[in-house]
Order: structure tokens, then sequence, then C-alpha cells
């Protein structure tokens, strides 16, 4: 069988696991390891990638490449706030594409990514003794459409077929189940180097289904760091180059880690012409700089439990991954939010290789023992009357999923529909991304509400969408594939996020208005349309009574901000009308009239 | 219960599912009869075993699901996404009382929109009146559980109706006064639905900041 294999891409270090006759397992043998640090150095005459280059660091400063993770599929507005710490350039290039060093060195974060890919690769196939040309690779739960997308680029550059992006904790929560436990519920904290991501899962009968992720891509070891930085640089009498603040920035690191197994540490910074500088730093004032960080993460499981409808008592497991996550401070404050020990059986470090190998042996076909259920992470839906987003995929639907919604038009004679197809949480477009748009065109005219459009959203199970549109009376169909390209950047899937949980109430009452408006105008310009028809239909006074019924409904969608005040009169015209309504329309226009929802 | 009388189109042996040969393994093509119910092997009534409904799931999602097909022919690859994807939505309707009844109207007027009823005034103002008692509890006034309560049983309530309701439909649905007040009675489903999607929304809102 050709090797498949789990590569975990991480913002500090890369690495690839395996499943052999044996179980899983990294992939290392004496003289090599796929354990490739995530740092590339791009010298005048070569590049030079992994630990070298991480050695490389303080003497090539400005074109030692470090944590692009971070920069994937970004713009350059997205990560304008980061960009002070670094010793190296950031700029945008063309099409807001960001760009890393100067003008002889500058790399691409795709680039920098698939040179680590490339050197993973390698070294695997030298461990292996054969071409390895498909993997398995991991991202971030929270990693967008874009930041997904940037990584397949990146693992093309390198010669890799992407037989799936798997979200790290899901990865490690197929690490860890084997053979451990047949059922319950886990929740994965992956503190990693750059980004902080909570799932929870539930595994019954071998099958693992996402309940809930939530996360955000700018909180990690990185931010430990720089924070530790601060403090660092406040020990230092003069101002630092940037070779000093490299220098310096390795010590604090050997600190916080020296931290993890002993209550207080030392190193010494020696820069030519100075002073040695002793740094000396103990547990308790690691823990007051780094608090304020695993508080934050404390509040991202909340928000998953709460998207799971879970309590911390329904958590059966805690998997505690990536390396922040060996801080004895995260650990002693998630032990006490769940109350019980947590899972640290296998090497922090490992565990999402080793659960992206899993998933590879399963899609190369190698075994049938497990099956991980996937979710959309954010819904999907398309625009309807008055601006507002019908969703048709609801967040956190399980994968593969398809789901097909009922439409009308609501102008007489409509030939073409135009379909807006967007992504968000929010009750209207304009505050939702738009991923795309078709038409369906060709439509014979008809009134409007008898045109009956079935609409369907597809999702298959790389996360790819395709909407397609069918005109059920004349059989007119069009379709769509959706190749997410340019995904939202994060600061908007958060802010999208937060807001639509600020907004919700407001968003129901403002969306129920505008809906119940448009159907006042509507009423109204159907009923000027058929007046002169319905003054033989009707009994002059039962005219005068839909007459009145009318002035004031409309008077009142003008002024009104109370959406049930609105559905009473409009209930109430229902019934004035109705009798009118079956004569000239029959009862499918009628039906139609009222009760489906109308595209713009 | 429905029973599956056709036969695995490559072995020939007598399917226990229709979408999937039990001795050899084999994807089988949709046939045009079936339905929802058909497929988890489930009697077509309202009345649904939710529990039976996950079993056949998990257990039909373990052999169908894409990715242990990856490495299939064509044919494969495209009934086991086509398949999961059907399983799924399957499973979201019938266990969804108002999704549930909307689908069972159409399998005996197909082709045509299913449209809900006016509830009566009386109703209305029911809703209005838990709207803003609802309002209330967001606002931190009031008690969660009497309305929790209230809520539960007025669902409980309708359910039952409905269920009635539909035991005769499946043997009369040419009764236009029967589906005028099923059609009725799945649009009040649909008001107590939302009403309790705001509760569970408020609910964790409380739990979360008590």
């Amino acid at each position: 069988m050709e090797p498949v294999i789990g590569i975990d891409l991480g913002t500090t270090n890369s690495l690839a696991a395996q499943v052999t006759p044996k179980g899983l397992e990294m992939l290392e043998s004496e003289q090599v390891t796929s354990h490739v640090p995530s740092v590339v150095a791009i010298l005048p005459d070569r590049i030079v990638v992994g630990q070298e280059a991480l050695s490389l660091r303080e003497e090539y400063p400005k074109t030692t490449f470090y944590s692009f993770k971070r920069f994937m599929g970004r713009g350059a507005k997205d990560v304008a706030a980061e960009l002070d710490n670094l010793p190296y350039q950031v700029r945008a290039s063309e099409r807001d594409h960001l760009c890393l060093g100067c003008q002889e060195g500058c790399k691409s974060p795709e680039e920098l990514s698939a040179l680590v890919l490339q050197e993973v690769k390698s070294r695997c196939e030298q461990i292996l003794g054969q071409a390895v040309k498909k993997a398995v690779i991991t991202v971030p739960a929270y990693f967008d459409d874009g930041q997904r997308q940037a990584t397949r680029m990146a693992a093309e550059l390198a010669g890799l077929e992407v037989m799936r992006i798997l979200n790290e904790p899901t990865a490690a929560a197929l690490a860890y189940g084997l053979g451990e436990k047949d059922d319950g519920k886990i929740l994965v904290y992956d503190f990693g180097g750059g980004t902080f991501d909570v799932s929870i899962l539930e595994i019954k009968n071998k099958l693992f289904k996402v309940l809930a992720t939530h996360g955000d891509t700018h909180l990690g070891g990185d931010d430990l760091d720089q924070a530790l930085m601060n403090w660092a640089k406040a020990q230092i009498p003069v101002p630092l180059n940037a070779r000093g603040l490299q220098a310096l920035k390795s010590k604090a690191e050997a600190l916080k880690i020296a931290l993890s197994n002993q209550l207080e540490a030392e190193e010494t910074l020696s820069l030519p012409g100075q002073e040695p500088v002793v740094l000396h730093l103990t547990r308790t004032e690691l823990d007051q700089i780094i608090a304020p960080f695993a508080d934050e993460t404390l509040t991202h499981i909340k928000l998953a439990l709460q998207a799971a409808d879970l309590r911390p008592e329904d958590i059966g497991d805690v998997v505690m991954v990536g390396g922040s996550s060996r801080i004895p401070l995260v650990r002693e404050r998630v032990r006490a939010f769940f109350g019980k020990p947590l899972h640290l059986r296998l090497n922090p470090d490992q565990v999402v290789a080793l659960g992206a190998a899993r998933q590879a042996h399963l899609l190369a076909g190698g075994s049938r023992d497990f099956l991980l259920m996937d979710v959309v992470p954010l819904s999907l839906g398309i625009e309807t009357l008055g601006g507002t987003f019908n969703k048709m995929i609801i967040k956190n639907a399980s994968i593969p999923a398809r789901v097909t919604e009922e439409f009308s038009t609501s102008v007489d004679n409509q030939t073409g529909i135009t379909l807006n197809i967007f992504q968000g949480e929010r009750e209207f477009v304009a505050d939702c991304r738009k991923l795309g748009q078709f038409i369906l065109k060709g439509i014979p005219p008809m009134p409007a509400g008898l045109p009956r459009v079935k609409v369907t959203f597809f999702v298959d199970a790389n996360g790819l969408l395709r909407v397609s549109a069918k005109e059920e009376r004349s059989g007119i169909e069009a379709e769509i594939e959706i190749i997410p390209t340019h995904g939202l950047k994060q600061a908007e899937v958060s802010n999208m996020i937060r807001a639509s949980m600020e907004h919700a109430q407001e968003d129901f009452e403002q969306r129920t208005l505008v809906e119940f408006r448009a159907k006042v105008n509507l009423i109204a310009a159907g009923m000027a349309k058929i007046w002169p028809q319905a003054q033989t239909l009707r009994s002059p006074e039962e005219l005068a009574q839909i007459q009145t019924q009318l002035e004031k409904l409309t008077a009142l969608a003008s002024h009104t901000q109370n959406p049930m005040e609105l559905k009473a009169e409009l209930d109430q015209m229902g019934n004035l009308t109705r009798d009118l309504a079956d004569q000239i329309m029959g009862e499918a226009a009628r039906q139609a009239l009222l009760e489906t929802k109308t595209l713009p | 219960m429905t029973q599956h009388d056709h036969q695995c189109d490559a072995c020939h042996s007598t399917l226990k599912s229709s979408l999937f040969c039990s001795a050899c393994e084999r994807l089988q093509q949709l046939q045009d009869q079936e339905t929802y119910f058909s497929i988890f092997d489930q009697p077509v009534s309202f009345r649904i075993d939710p529990a039976a409904i996950e079993r056949v799931f998990d257990d039909l999602v373990m052999k169908l699901h894409p990715d242990f097909f990856a490495q299939a022919d064509e044919r494969d690859q495209a009934l086991s996404l086509q398949h999961t994807s059907l399983l799924h939505e399957a499973k979201a309707c019938l266990l969804n009382p108002f999704e549930r009844g909307k689908y069972l109207i159409s399998l005996f007027y197909p082709g045509e929109a299913v449209t809900l009823g006016n509830p009566p005034p009386a109703f209305l103002a029911e809703m209005f009146a838990f709207q803003e008692a609802l309002d209330d509890l967001a606002a931190g006034k009031g008690d969660l559980q009497p309305l929790q309560a209230n809520l539960n049983e007025l669902q409980t309530r309708l359910l039952h109706y409905l269920a009635n309701a539909f035991d005769q439909f499946t043997h009369r649905h040419d009764d236009q006064a029967l589906l005028a007040r099923i059609r009725e009675e799945l649009a009040k489903v649909k008001f107590v639905t939302n009403l309790q999607a705001r509760f569970k929304e408020i609910q964790k809102e409380a739990a979360w900041n008590p």
C-alpha cells in the first residue's frame, strides 16, 4: 500500500506520523526524525530549514522566518497589530497577499510553509525508503476557508496531494480514542505556539462526532513569549538592537520552559561590549505574567460548552494538546475548571500528528474501525427579501450535508432570479460574508408568488459547497460550485460571532419587522392590481372594510417598531381578504402569496 | 414495519437496508419509492422512535460514509456521498416534529408546496404572552421553571393532538377538513418551537452568568 502520512504543520514545530502494523507511530529512525522546527532562513547562497535555521535566528534576524503560520491566508490589515515585534519585515504584495522579508529574500507564508513541508516529506522518504505523495495535514479548528486553502496550496507547492485538511483538536481526539474509550464526551484543549482551539467531541460506537469547536487564531505561546519579553526588556538597562532582542527572546523562552519543571530559573544574557545581565524569574512571577492568557482560554471553553449545550460535568475526558499546555499554571486552571485529572499520556507535541496519521490510514483504505464526522464551521444560506439572511445549513451541522428549501418571487413576471449566497451567523446579509451569486434565467412570466424555486445547498466531505436552484413549474435549473478561495479574515470571524450573540434579539425583531413590512408592500401592490376586478366580486361594505384595513396597515408599517403589532394587523387583513383572494387567484396562487418565502 | 423486498443489484441477497447490502457490502442505487421513513426502516407515522432512528443512523453511517470510499471507484464515491447526506437530511427531518409533519403531508401530496394554516387569535394572544414573559426573562425578571413547564406542556399537547390527527390522516388523506386542522396545528408547533429555541438561549445565558 502506498504510504499516506499524517502531518502536523505547526506554528513552531512540524512533524509526521503513520500507522504501522504495530500501531500509531511517529516517523523517526535512529538517524533521521520528521520533527522539523517551522523555521526557514533565506541566506545569500542557500535556504536553510528546521533546526539549523533556528540556530541562525540571532545571526540573520531579518531573513530568518518563524511563526509564519500566523500569516497563512491573511491580508495586511489582519496582521497590522502584530508586526511591531517581529525582527523580519512583513509587507503587502499584490492582491493584499503578504510577503515576508526584503527584496531578495521575499517569500509568501505559503512558500515558507511549503519549504517546511518539503523538508518533512523528504525526511519521511528517507525513513520509509519510498516516495511519499499523499498526506493528511492538520490546521487549527478555527482556520477559515482562506487559511485552509493557503495550507492546501503550501502542500501542493511541496509536491504533496492533500487527502484531507483535518482540525488539530479533532486529530488529537482520534489519537486518544484508540482503544481507550468506547463512549463518552471529550474536550480537547489545544494551546499551541500561535493558536488556541477547544473542541468537544462525542464518541459512540467508534463514531466520533464533533459537537462544537471554538477558539482564537491569535492566542498562543507566541503571546506568552511576548508578554515575557516585555518583562525581560524591562530588566535590561540599555535598548537592544534586532540581534540583541533575538538573544533576549531565546533566554526568555528558556526561562519559561525551565519553569515548567522547577520553581525558579536563571539565564545570563551576554552581549558584545556589554556587562552580562542575569535574568531571574520564579514560577509565581511567571504565573502572574501568563494568568490573563490562561483565563482567556477558559472563556473559550465556556463558549464551546455553551454551543454544545453541555456543562463542565458532562465532559468525561479532557485532552491537553500543544506546547503551552505543559505550563503548570495552564494545567492547574483547566484541572480546576473541570474538577478532574487531565489526559497527559501522549506527548502533547506529537498527539496531533498521530491522529492525522490515523485518519490518513482510514482514507488510504487501511481500516474501518472508526469514523470521524466533521461539521460546517459557519452557517451557509441565501439572501431573501429585505436583505435578510436565510440560513440553509446551520453552523455545526455534520457533513456531507444537503438542505433543500422552497422560495418564490416578489415581483410579477420576473423571468430571472438572482441568488446571493452568504456565510455567517447574523440575521442580515449585510453583516455576513458573500460567497458568490448566480442567476436562474428563463423562467416563464408568472404572477409574483407563483414560481416555486427549490434551492439546494450541498456541502461535501471536504467542506466544498455546491448550490443549485430549480423552478418547479418550468423545470428551469442552474448550479454553482463555490470554491472557498479567500476566506473570512479571523478578525471578521470572531467579530461576526461576537456580534451575532450581542445582536441576536435585536436582529430577530428587526428581521421580523422587515419581513412584515415587505409583506405589507406586497399586499398593497397586489390590492392595487386586483382592485378593479374586486368591485365585481365582493360587496361594497366588504370592500370598504378592506380599504380601511389596508390604510391602517400601510400607516402602521411606516412607523411602528413593534413586529407583533404589525403581525396582528396583517392577520386581520388576511382574514378580510381571504374570500376575495380565493376567488381571484385560486387556491394555489393564494397560498403561494401568503406562505412562501420570497427572493429579492 | 416497512419491508424491503428488493434485492442487492450485485449478489441478489434480500436487502435489509435499501442503501447498502450487508451481505456483499455493495452500495445500492436509491429506489424511487424510498422515503425518509423507509431508509431508517420505520413505519410512515408521526409517532417515531428516536432511539431506533439514532441506532440505524449510527449503524448505516459507519458503512456508507465517503471516508470509507476514498479509494473506491467513481460510482461508489458518488453513492456514498449521496447516501450519507441523505441520512443526515432524513434524520434531521424526522427528529424535528414540525419538519416531520410537513414531510408526512408532502408524502401524500407529492409535488405540492406544504403550507401552514392560520392559528386562531386566542392562540396568537397566548403566544404574545409567552413572548413577553421571555422578554422579561431575558431582562432578568421572572422565573425560568414555570415558563418552561408551561411551554413543555403546550408542546406535549400539540404533539399528542398531531399524532392522533396524523394516524387518521394516513388512512384518510383526502379528508380536507382533517388536513386543514393538521396545517393549523403545525403552524402552532412552529410558534412553540421558536419560543422554545429562544427559551433555551436565555436559559444558557442564565446558566453561565448567574
